[in-house]
């Protein structure tokens, strides 16, 4: 293989267009990473350190690109391609020679230590490959690297402050690092397809559900297939069938939909609450860490975000935002496949005329949804009133979450009727919906400099602009969805 | 009162018929016009290659798309707009079934029966055990095979009087597929019950279908019955001296290196060969369904 495939072998396990995004979105965070790095440095009068700018670029090169030679080796194995598997490998090593040891050259030729270089790029590689090839409940703590950089001065010795003592530490830490690396690498590439392992790196993971593709049923499959049997909901049957026809075909149409057992309802809800406590537990270790730091300000102001009651009320605004086209893309994935539920549906006998049959559809796919967004907005009017907002404030909330309402409406309709629209255009404005929803809510609830701004936001006529806009076409979108949907002759034909 | 209608409804209506179905995929044409009618309690096995509009078909007369032009009818009714009578009388399973995977092989036939007025939950259970299929096991972590046993376990366990299996034995084991096709030669010997099921397999098709159906890039190019496909059907080759009196009608043609000519001929009305058949030097092969298929088809 010349040098350039090597190059390009982490890349090859992306699709062309994929490998664009990627490409584009690393150039950019690359930019702004090391841009914004360097201000900050300027601005705390420390000076760019080019050794330290660079291990951060690696940092997030290793996370994101390198990791990929890893997924293309497991599958060369697989493939018993064992040429492949060794050029991936030695693709690992160029990329480590031209992202570390090479800039840590470059470095001791201007006159820095390239030994200090070479254990701070080494550290930083690290890791970014660490985040993605260790198991992840080892590589999630890489998370925190940004914090920990910021703050390891105090207790350790830092390349700026005293190079001998940074090497003191920093080297034996990034050998046992790499070969941890190293040895995760080997285990993972010589592991069969069992993602359901603790110790599957999350490169595997994203590769595993990637591989499904854009298909969001595949991949629900998937999930299914690799979804531990405790974790899976447990589907209440009770009161299905042709006598409670809108519960029997929520049970057909699948996700959280479903009508589930109280028990499965509280596991559920027990994993969701283990994920906020661990998100907070994280919170929690941040701010300890930041402790009566220069800079702790900052993260007390985002702290104070995460637990207060209006940030609450905010995280609850953006899961209604995200809710309505989460389950209208599901619906439009259900809708494009020929061979599973829908032909079970079109068939089931007991579910009645055409009429009555398009009518229990529409209200086993809106109403779960819509009652969810119902059941948000008044949590977040309740904590609107708790924290005494101005009336002004609640209309906005009001209209941020009825508007939310209306997107599910028109996205689900339009999924069930089938009603041709670029699906770029489609993403263009569900993006849209979101960002205005949650700039609404965002600013009925908090405050910038004492001051709410909503007073602004509410008088400016760009934003009833922006509403008057959004809310118009979601209303054609209905309209033309809701008129298809009534015209097919039964309502479970795909859609293609 | 509806009842009482669908009591009336006379003994030769055809359970499955489809006139002049035409359906396109993205600009190319999947059905050509194809009328095809399925008499009560025959077996009908519809053949055709990878890509022959074999699903697609099936789909139509079924309902669960909507062709172009021509119309499909289920026990006389307008499959696009079938009723719940109808439905009960039928059972359809898909290529590869891969609905409900949320739901564990128990629960989805729990979930299904309750649709279906002459469910049998008895031959659910022994049918399951018999087929070693754990009821418990989530439909998304069975293997392909399972599931597709699954979906048949669904399909006859709703005792239908049109069954419609698409490709039933692809994912099965030969065992399995042994024991498919003993039920629904059962079922159709026993109880009447009329099959549509499409295969490649042919040998699948000698074993059940009394009628064959082969579509071929859309058309329906013959319809007969299995044994009258054998007899009726034969490859007639020509030495290339006599090729120009090749006759015209022909299922397919084809000119070797040589200059001879390889045509598959049927018998005319009065049970008589082309009279090409009669040149000299010409031969006229017997052909098992088998080599059928493949003559047509290549």
């Amino acid at each position: 293989m010349t040098i350039r495939q090597l190059l390009m072998l982490p890349w090859m396990a992306w699709s062309q267009r994929m490998r664009r995004i990627i490409a584009w979105t690393l150039l950019v965070t690359l930019c702004l990473a090391t841009a914004g790095y360097v201000l900050l440095r300027r601005s705390a009068g420390t000076g760019a350190d080019p050794a330290h700018a660079m291990a951060v670029i690696d940092c997030l090169f290793w996370a994101a690109v390198v990791p990929r030679a890893l997924v293309l080796a497991g599958e060369a194995r697989r493939l018993r391609l064992p040429a492949l598997e060794r050029a991936a490998a030695t693709s690992t090593v160029l990329y480590a020679v031209l992202t570390i040891a090479l800039p840590a050259a470059v470095v001791a030729m201007l006159g820095g230590s390239g030994v200090v270089a070479l254990a701070e790029l080494a550290l930083g590689a690290g890791i970014g490959m660490g985040y993605a090839s260790l198991p992840p409940w080892l590589g999630v703590w890489a998370c925190l690297a940004p914090v920990l950089d910021d703050h390891m001065g105090e207790w350790l010795p830092m390349p700026a402050s005293d190079p001998v003592g940074f090497l003191r530490w920093a080297a034996p830490v990034a050998t046992v690092l790499w070969i941890a690396i190293a040895l995760c690498w080997r285990r993972a590439a010589r592991c069969d397809d069992d993602t359901s392992s603790w110790l599957k790196p999350l490169a595997l993971r994203w590769r595993a559900l990637s591989a499904q593709g854009r298909n969001g049923v595949k991949l629900e499959a998937e999930l299914l297939r690799r979804r531990k049997s405790w974790k899976q909901p447990d589907v209440d049957l009770r009161r299905t069938g042709p006598g409670h026809l809108v519960r029997g075909l929520r049970v057909a149409l699948g996700g959280w939909g479903v009508p589930q057992t109280a028990t499965s309802r509280l596991r559920q809800a027990g994993l969701v609450l283990l994920n906020v406590l661990f998100a907070l537990a994280v919170l929690a270790t941040l701010r300890h860490v930041s402790h009566d730091q220069p800079d702790a300000i900052a993260y007390t102001v985002v702290l104070s975000m995460f637990i207060s009651a209006p940030a609450i009320a905010f995280a609850l605004g953006l899961f209604g935002a995200v809710l309505g086209p989460v389950r209208a893309d599901a619906l439009r994935a259900r809708w494009s496949r020929d061979n599973a539920e829908l032909a079970v549906l079109a068939l089931l006998p007991g579910v009645g005329d055409t009429a009555r049959a398009k009518r229990a559809l529409l209200k086993a796919s809106l109403l779960p949804t819509l009652a969810m967004q119902a059941v948000l907005l008044a949590l977040m009017l309740g904590v609107a009133l708790w924290t005494r907002l101005p009336a002004g404030n609640d209309a906005l909330l009001l209209l941020a979450q009825g508007g939310g309402m209306l997107v599910t409406v028109a996205l689900s309709v339009a999924a069930l009727s089938g009603t041709a629209w670029h699906r770029g255009w489609q993403s263009v404005l569900t993006i849209a919906a979101i960002v205005l929803m949650v700039t609404t809510t965002a600013a009925a609830l908090f405050r910038f400099d004492d001051n709410l701004l909503a007073q602004r936001l509410a008088i400016s006529p760009i934003f009833f602009a922006l509403w008057a806009a959004l809310l118009a076409t979601l209303l054609i979108i209905v309209w033309r969805g809701w008129r298809a949907f009534w015209r097919q002759p039964h309502p479970f034909l795909p859609h293609g | 009162m509806n009842a009482m209608l669908h009591e009336a409804d006379p003994v030769d209506v055809a359970p499955l018929e489809a006139r002049g179905l035409t359906h396109c995929y993205e600009g190319s044409n999947v059905l050509r016009g194809v009328d095809l009618a399925l008499q009560p309690g025959s077996v009908l096995g519809l053949i055709g290659r990878n890509g022959a509009g074999k699903s697609t078909l099936i789909r139509a007369m079924l309902g669960l798309l909507q062709p172009l032009s021509g119309e499909a009818r289920v026990f006389g009714e307008p499959a696009l707009t079938l009723s719940d009578h109808a439905k009960a009388r039928l059972a359809y399973v898909p290529q590869q079934p891969e609905a409900l995977a949320w739901l564990t092989a128990q629960q989805m036939l729990d979930y299904v029966g309750r649709f279906y007025p002459r469910w049998d939950a008895a031959f659910v259970r022994t049918t399951l055990e018999r087929w070693k299929i754990q009821p418990n096991k989530l439909l998304a972590k069975l293997s392909p095979g399972e599931r597709q046993r699954v979906d048949l376990i669904r399909a006859l366990a709703s005792q239908p009087e049109l069954l419609v299996l698409d490709e039933p034995a692809a994912a099965l084991d030969p065992v399995a597929r042994r024991e498919l096709l003993r039920e629904v030669a059962l079922r159709a010997g026993e109880s009447g019950t009329t099959v549509l099921f499409s295969t490649h397999i042919v040998s699948d098709l000698e074993r059940v279908a009394s009628e064959i159906a082969f579509l071929h890039e859309g058309r329906l190019l013959l319809r007969c019955g299995v044994d009258e496909a054998k007899e009726r059907y034969a490859r007639l080759w020509l030495p290339a001296a006599a090729s120009v009196a090749a006759p015209i009608p022909s299922l397919s043609r084809r000119r070797h290196d040589d200059g001879s000519l390889s045509l598959v001929v049927a018998r005319d009305a009065r049970d008589h060969w082309p009279e090409a058949a009669s040149l000299p030097g010409a031969r006229v092969d017997a052909l098992g369904l088998e080599d059928l298929f493949v003559e047509i088809a290549e």
